[in-house]
């Protein structure tokens, strides 16, 4: 087992943590972050199995341009999955039409 | 819901452990034999003769000597036309669904003058200029070696973004200006259709390469190859830097505008809008 | 095992790609199935890029003899034998879509929180009335 064969196994490990990491964390910077280390894992792999032109497309494409167009497309969404949940002190009744006290 | 996918999973490993050993040499998708005189009839029996006519007619039929630019750009390349056709698709999609107007000078924060005296400031004023000609380089040895028109404009085009990121938005305006921009997005489509319209002016078919007898054939193995590839090449690359940089400036310069009153003095591009939030359930 | 370490590229794609339908389905937020979608798409091109595979191949840019690969592959084989440069042409156009399809989604997706407030696709997919 020389060395190129070990550090192919480590690399696609590395690509299914980060896959799985990506998905389920709730930042959603952190997400696209590690979609960039993703990414530049697939352009390693491609390196090992022998294609030159595909590894620098997709390092240059994944690990810059793409990576850069989630984090300008993320500065006008909000950044967390899921909205906070607030302390809601508004009046939940105040839309609520039920006569309650008119009825009893 | 989640049983699905397992079932899903497994049954997807079992079906693909039944391929064979991958980079197994006996197995028919290599690509074949390195020695020009093995005989055309041994060629043809073979199930990937498409792939071993790549190798071996790249630098014959086609004058550069990398079988994959030779393959994108002169055995396949009606594929490669309607590709930069799409890049320069989805830029006009993506610019007219932002819509936006120039910044005002008042949405600066105080410090942007001050960043060319930080560590970063510093640093992206020396490496920018390096990146451009790494772009370059990787545009103009896309005959001689992995890269191509493609990757060098991404390089080209990261670094006028890299610029216009971290000092402000104006001052990569000014460096690199969007009316100027405008003309340059069109090269990749415009440049291709060039060369393979000369292909028919002078008689032959569309992009013919080689077969035309009235051009300067380059010196095979040099960065000259062959002039239709280079002039191509040329056209990709700095189309797709130019689109990129306009998408990027897109996505700054945009600015929501209203559904309530759709007429076309309230839209943005006329200069008068109101920037409030979007439509009716805010 | 040894059946799973000689096709490992095939497995981890298919798993690769589990996990992105899984993220396209089940995520409710658009920007995150917009990710799953990118990851996806990588993972069918891991597939094909190692069929295209051989262990010890040369890649062809030239033709000046490499002496590292030679000695090696002519006593496995017996020949010198060239990598296919067929998927690697059919891959670099399928990037350039990808990222394509990326950038013109991300426009929609702030286009879609600025009319609709969120980005919760229960919520703008709800019926009313």
């Amino acid at each position: 087992m020389d060395l190129l064969i070990i550090s192919h196994i480590l690399i696609l490990i590395l690509l299914i943590i980060s896959a799985v990491a990506t998905i389920v964390s709730k930042d959603l910077l952190h997400a696209v972050i590690i979609f960039s280390v993703y990414s530049f894992s697939m352009a390693i792999t491609y390196l090992i199995l022998r294609s030159p032109d595909v590894a620098m497309t997709e390092a240059a494409v994944g690990a810059g341009i793409s990576t850069l167009l989630f984090v300008a497309a993320l500065s006008k969404i909000p950044r967390y999955e899921e909205e906070e949940q607030k302390d809601d002190y508004s009046d939940k009744t105040k839309n609520d039409t039920s006569d309650k006290f008119l009825s009893s | 819901m989640f049983l699905m996918f397992f079932v899903f999973l497994l049954l997807t490993i079992i079906v693909v452990l039944q391929l064979p050993p991958i980079g197994d040499p006996h197995v028919p998708p290599y690509a074949g034999y390195l020695s020009p005189d093995t005989p055309v009839d041994e060629i043809t029996k073979q199930s990937n003769a498409v792939g071993l006519y790549y190798n071996r007619g790249a630098i014959r039929d086609c004058g550069s000597p990398s079988a994959i630019t030779a393959m994108i750009l002169d055995f396949r390349g009606y594929d490669t036309l309607y590709e930069t056709t799409v890049i320069f698709l989805a830029m006009i999609a993506a610019l007219s669904v932002l819509v936006g107007k120039p910044r005002k000078k008042e949405y600066h924060e105080p410090w942007i003058g001050l960043v060319r005296y930080t560590v970063v400031g510093t640093v992206i004023k020396k490496i920018v200029p390096f990146m451009v000609m790494y772009g370059l380089y990787v545009i103009f040895h896309g005959e001689v070696s992995p890269g191509g028109g493609f990757q060098g404009g991404v390089i080209l085009g990261a670094s006028f973004v890299l610029y216009a990121l971290i000092f402000s938005y104006e001052e990569g305006e000014k460096k690199m200006p969007s009316d100027a921009l405008r003309i340059v997005n069109a090269l990749g489509p415009f440049m291709y259709a060039f060369v393979g319209l000369v292909g028919v002016v002078t008689g032959y078919t569309f992009l013919a390469n080689k077969v035309i007898k009235g051009i300067p054939h380059g010196i095979e193995g040099t960065l000259f190859s062959s002039l239709p590839l280079l002039l191509i090449e040329l056209g990709i690359g700095f189309g797709v830097g130019s689109i990129i940089t306009h998408v990027f400036y897109g996505y700054v310069t945009e600015r929501p505008f209203t559904l309530d009153s759709p007429s076309p003095q309230s839209s943005p591009s006329r200069g008068e809008g109101k920037d409030e939030g979007g439509g009716p359930y805010r | 095992m040894k059946a799973i370490l000689s096709n490992i590229d095939y497995v981890v794609s298919v798993i690769l790609f589990t996990i992105g339908l899984y993220g396209l389905v089940f995520k409710h937020n658009v920007f995150k199935k917009l990710l799953a979608l990118n990851i996806l798409e990588t993972s069918v091109y891991l597939f094909y890029i190692a069929l295209g595979d051989v262990r010890l191949g040369r890649i062809t840019t030239s033709w000046a003899k490499s002496p590292y690969v030679k000695d090696a592959l002519a006593a496995w084989t017996g020949k010198e034998i060239m990598v296919n440069p067929i998927p690697t042409g059919l891959i670099l156009t399928a990037i350039v879509v990808c990222v394509c399809i990326t950038a013109f989604s991300l426009s929609l997706v702030v286009k879609l929180y600025q009319y609709f407030g969120t980005l919760d696709t229960r919520k703008i997919t709800a019926l009313k009335g």
